[in-house]
């Protein structure tokens, strides 16, 4: 087996997918050529590296009311109308957690719609974060949970279904607000779905943020 | 949920559930969430990196495949369904995104052989043995970005969660040529970025 050959068949081999003839012409190829043998190492010690680091990041994430929330969106009884971008969680822990979670529910108030925010102390990083919520009138009140952890990235929480308007459409009904200094906080129709989207725009980083009615 | 076979317990079928969740069992539901909220959260962290991102997605794929179960007609398996829906939320979703911001790892993340994926890399508890775990993770994360949506989840569905060619083939509706091209190009690419980063 030459080079090029063992290069058309690593994926291949790393994979565990040669026949046995030709598993065993790549391991003698292997034997004798140094620079393919040093590729299967490198990429074994990325394919670790990759599976190492994902699970860090996907371990720590929460799922145990993950059932719920879907049960929630499903509920009939809400109305097929129910968004599934919105859910609760707990405040994070500094172990095991990701920082900057926040969450949103659902506003059961139609029409102009302000909220009063208390803004918290201090900024640990330069970023902004952006909030969507798309809304529809049902009963259910919306709040945006507090968000213990400095936000420290670009946050968008949207729902799949949003889509900003298009530079023909007006969006209806607007309202706005400086809450605090740098943060404002508008609320608008959209003018396809009709939802009220409650537009959040931080121009500098906060720390705690509480929206309630 | 599973049926007693004399002693042998039998777990049931995606394919018993789904018709079981269909005639509105919540509990088939439940045992479906179950069964595959872990293993499609590691594709979509690696997808999309921010683990809030990858809950809202995973949360989102089923609910739409739980509104949809009528048109699931079973031609293709049910977690190939399950996958094609999570890896198009989370392709668009970085097509929409656009590139963002590194997410910063906890350092109270403990890292144990029990919490990694294939292969392990155990590292002790010492600080500095952390920051390198998690610089190398920041590394690895990078690195992946460097890829193109599509090659990212021809590598992830492979390497994260195992699936078989022709299995990535019907999540991504391409052909075993075009899933072994792409898989061939995000290894070697992978690898060549990581090799300039360290």
């Amino acid at each position: 087996m030459t080079c090029i050959q063992f290069e058309e068949s690593f994926d291949r081999y790393v994979d565990g997918l040669l026949d046995k003839t030709e598993a065993a012409a790549a391991r003698a190829h292997l034997a004798c050529c140094t620079t393919c043998d040093r590729s299967v190492t490198r990429w074994q010690q990325t394919r670790i590296l990759l599976s190492t680091a994902v699970a860090e990041v996907a371990t720590a994430v929460d799922v145990s009311d993950l059932a719920s929330h879907v049960h929630a969106a499903l509920d009939p009884d809400r109305g097929s109308s129910v968004r599934p971008a919105a859910y609760d969680r707990a405040p994070s822990s500094r172990s095991g957690r990701s920082a900057g979670r926040v969450a949103a529910q659902r506003s059961a108030r139609s029409g102009s719609a302000w909220w009063r925010v208390g803004a918290a102390a201090s900024v640990s990083a330069a970023a902004a974060a952006l909030f969507v919520v798309l809304m529809s009138p049902v009963k259910t009140p919306v709040r945006l949970a507090e968000a213990p952890e400095p936000i420290e990235s670009t946050i968008a929480l949207a729902s799949s279904d949003y889509s900003p308007p298009a530079v023909d459409e007006k969006a209806t009904d607007v309202d706005a607000i400086e809450a605090a200094p740098g943060h404002m906080v508008s609320t608008w129709v959209h003018p396809r779905s009709k939802a009220r989207v409650i537009w959040v725009e931080n121009r500098t980083p906060i720390e705690n943020v509480d929206f309630g009615r | 949920m599973a049926q007693d076979h004399g002693e042998r317990r039998v777990e049931p079928t995606d394919g018993e559930l789904v018709e079981r969740a269909r005639a509105g069992d919540r509990e088939a539901v439940d045992v479906l969430l179950q069964r595959y909220q872990r293993r499609l959260l590691g594709v979509v962290v690696g997808m999309v990196r921010n683990p809030d991102d990858a809950r809202e997605i995973i949360q989102e794929t089923f609910v739409r495949v739980f509104r949809s179960l009528d048109s699931f007609k079973g031609d293709s398996s049910f977690y190939t369904w399950l996958y094609r829906i999570a890896m198009n939320l989370a392709i668009d979703h970085q097509r929409r995104e656009g590139k963002r911001p590194s997410v910063e790892f906890d350092e109270g993340v403990a890292h144990t052989e029990e919490s990694v994926g294939r292969g392990s890399a155990v590292i002790g508890t010492d600080p500095f043995d952390r920051v390198r775990s998690r610089e190398l993770g920041q590394k690895i994360f990078e690195a992946i970005e460097s890829l193109t949506p599509d090659h990212r989840a021809v590598i992830l569905l492979r390497e994260i969660d195992g699936l078989s060619y022709e299995e990535i083939s019907e999540v991504l509706q391409c052909s075993m040529g075009t899933v072994m091209s792409r898989l061939h190009y995000a290894r070697k690419k992978l690898q060549a970025r990581l090799q300039e980063m360290m």
